[in-house]
């Protein structure tokens, strides 16, 4: 498993990668604790972040069953006025919660950025 | 002391740091509150020791929709404040074990988690996780982490090994974040069954908690950590001392079975190879909650491969340690459907439970989209294999292997019967270091569950003929010698040699 050393220089890598980056954690799915994080913002909270974007992938794989979707679950993307947020799944039981300034970077290089930084982790 | 706090909506959980002396409890914790982001409370050191407890107070993650606040606390690690100790460790949800894995301190780590392990028996309701960060991983001498765990297996303990240097802050969130979701699965049990007190926490802060324990003393601690603190061993402390005898207090918990049958099931079968549930499988998701889950990470520490039998069922071995096994007709499209399942199967295993080893646990995991059971079983040497390791070597080693076949073939057919399930009666299945014998096989698959069966003494002494029938004639050579040592073993006692002496002078007199 990686150790939060792992993680945080992944998220350095990612904040280096992509102009307006404001935050970063690691998420474990089940408890919504996060196993490593970074925010550039003093009033982004970050661990209330993490928190309830977990219960939004849990809801999404619900949805999955739901519909009956024989596949995995692989990214969100969130598009808001000023900022991209996007959720990447590392592990079934870990993801990446990311959010950037809209205005600095777009969704393909923040895609782009996450899925080199993120892969092979665990 | 799990509890549902409705002012801040958030369940309150506590995580203890327990551990020998400098095996680094109080780094851990500093390192855990640095990685947070939060203060710790450590209050009256005494030459650099810790004399009452380090507190650190975290708030996050969701459970079940609330917020989670962890108290997180350290306890002294002085033998001589073992009360203090104990107090602060019967209000833990989860205990986080730190140990100094070097080679020179792993004799004495089995006597610290046994110790340990007795008190936390104390502790009312659910059990309560206990993860062994195995601390100091960077210095010269750090045992192996299969080392480790074979040293800790030796002892019969069930726990969660996490590696961590904590002076540089490697593995402990890791450590802390996992205990997280074992206390979870602790509060969802008490959730469950309706047990989950709703109040706000009596102590809120470091400064409470200081206060709560100083008027529990009453001041009856304070002369030894006044008079410096050495590093004393519990293996220094006489039984009679204070600490001795809080650190010898250990009554076992055990959980009522619910004596209900299972109903047999039937569900969608997944052809496509199955993908293996890890330790961050969704709470509800197993069963028992937290020794599940402790299972569960450490059959990951090494996967096993998978392969599959005529019947469908998926199989797998991880190292000589665990079997895994998802029966054929184990795969659900639905949740529900799975859940209903494992309920059903675990009632079943609950119900057995004086029958089985206590090694196992049921999992449903997600696989490509769906669901899939699994049962998780410790390989242990069965009195078959046992028997036949010894066939090679002396007659006294023979000798004892037969007796132990015949004592161990008559608590099985003493005890099975009262199992919820029918568990097959042979040498194969039975457990070798188990006293009454336990089951120690899979238990039968959940489409297969039929109720148990009687078996009468002419239908026992029919099976263990039969099923010692090839043993004895390979070691027929050696009767005499065999007979002949068998009565020398010691006749009397729960495992005697004296009934199994007449039980083979009747077999081999057929053979």
């Amino acid at each position: 498993m990686a150790t939060e050393k792992d993680l945080m220089d992944a998220i350095a890598r990612i904040e280096s990668d992509v102009t307006g980056f404001i935050a970063a954690s690691f998420v474990d799915l089940e408890s919504g604790m996060t196993l490593a994080a970074k925010s550039n913002r003093s009033d982004f909270d970050l661990s209330v972040a993490s928190a309830y974007n977990s219960e939004m992938v849990k809801q999404k794989l619900k949805i999955m069953k739901a519909l009956n979707l024989k596949t995995t679950l692989e990214d969100m993307l969130l598009t808001l006025g000023d900022q991209i947020h996007l959720i990447r799944m590392v592990t079934p039981a870990t993801f990446l919660y990311f959010a950037a300034d809209k205005g600095g970077t777009n969704l393909a290089i923040v895609r782009t950025a996450v899925n080199r930084h993120t892969t092979g982790l665990f | 002391m799990v509890l549902l706090d409705p002012e801040s909506d958030s369940v309150v959980i506590r995580v203890v740091y327990d551990g020998p002396p400098e095996a680094g409890k109080t780094t851990s914790v500093r390192a855990l509150a640095g990685s947070l982001g939060r203060p710790v409370f450590t209050p009256g050191q005494v030459e650099g020791r810790t004399v009452y407890f380090d507190w650190l107070d975290y708030t996050g993650g969701l459970f079940e929709g609330h917020r989670i606040r962890c108290q997180v606390v350290s306890v002294p690690g002085q033998a001589t404040l073992a009360p203090r100790r104990r107090a602060l460790l019967l209000t833990a949800d989860v205990v986080v074990f730190v140990a100094d894995s070097r080679r020179e301190a792993l004799d004495a780590l089995p006597g610290y988690l046994q110790g340990l392990s007795g008190i936390l028996a104390g502790v009312p309701g659910p059990p309560v996780g206990l993860v062994v960060q195995a601390n100091k991983r960077d210095l010269a001498g750090a045992a192996p982490v299969a080392e480790v765990r074979r040293v800790l297996d030796a002892s019969g303990l069930r726990v969660g090994i996490v590696e961590s240097i904590a002076v540089d802050a490697a593995g402990v969130r890791e450590g802390f974040v996992f205990a997280v979701r074992l206390a979870l699965d602790r509060a969802r049990e008490q959730l469950r069954t309706g047990r989950l007190a709703r109040s706000r926490p009596e102590v809120g802060s470091g400064e409470e908690l200081l206060a709560a324990l100083q008027q529990a003393e009453r001041g009856a601690l304070d002369l030894a950590a006044s008079d410096g603190l050495r590093h004393i061993h519990l293996s220094e402390v006489g039984a009679a001392s204070p600490a001795g005898q809080a650190l010898s207090e250990a009554v076992a918990a055990e959980q009522a079975a619910e004596h209900e049958v299972g109903r047999v099931w039937h569900a969608q079968e997944e052809e496509r190879p199955p993908r293996l549930p890890g330790a961050g499988v969704a709470g509800g998701m197993i069963w028992p909650p937290v020794h599940g889950r402790l299972l569960l990470h450490e059959t990951e520490e090494a996967p096993p491969p998978l392969s599959r039998n005529a019947d469908g069922d998926w199989y797998g071995l991880s190292g000589t340690c665990w079997r895994v096994q998802s029966p054929a007709h184990a795969a659900f499209t639905e949740l529900e459907g799975g859940r209903a399942a494992l309920i059903d199967w675990a009632r079943v295993h609950s119900a057995s439970a004086a029958a089985l080893s206590p090694e196992r646990c049921i999992v449903l995991g997600e696989d490509h989209g769906g669901w899939r059971l699994w049962q998780v079983v410790r390989a242990e040497e069965s009195v078959e294999e046992r028997l036949l390791a010894a066939e090679g070597r002396d007659p006294g080693a023979a000798a004892q292997a037969l007796v132990d076949c015949v004592n161990s073939f008559g608590d099985a057919v003493r005890l099975f019967p009262r199992a919820a399930c029918r568990l097959p009666l042979t040498l194969a299945g039975l457990g070798a270091g188990h006293a009454p014998a336990r089951f120690v096989g899979l238990m039968p698959a959940p489409a297969f569950v039929r109720p148990p069966e009687p078996c009468p003494p002419a239908m026992a002494d029919a099976l263990l003929a039969r099923a010692l029938g090839p043993h004895l004639e390979r070691l027929s050579v050696e009767r005499d010698r065999i007979m002949a040592a068998m009565e020398r073993l010691p006749a009397h006692g729960s495992h005697g040699a004296g009934p199994a002496v007449a039980v083979m002078r009747r077999l081999w007199a057929t053979t």
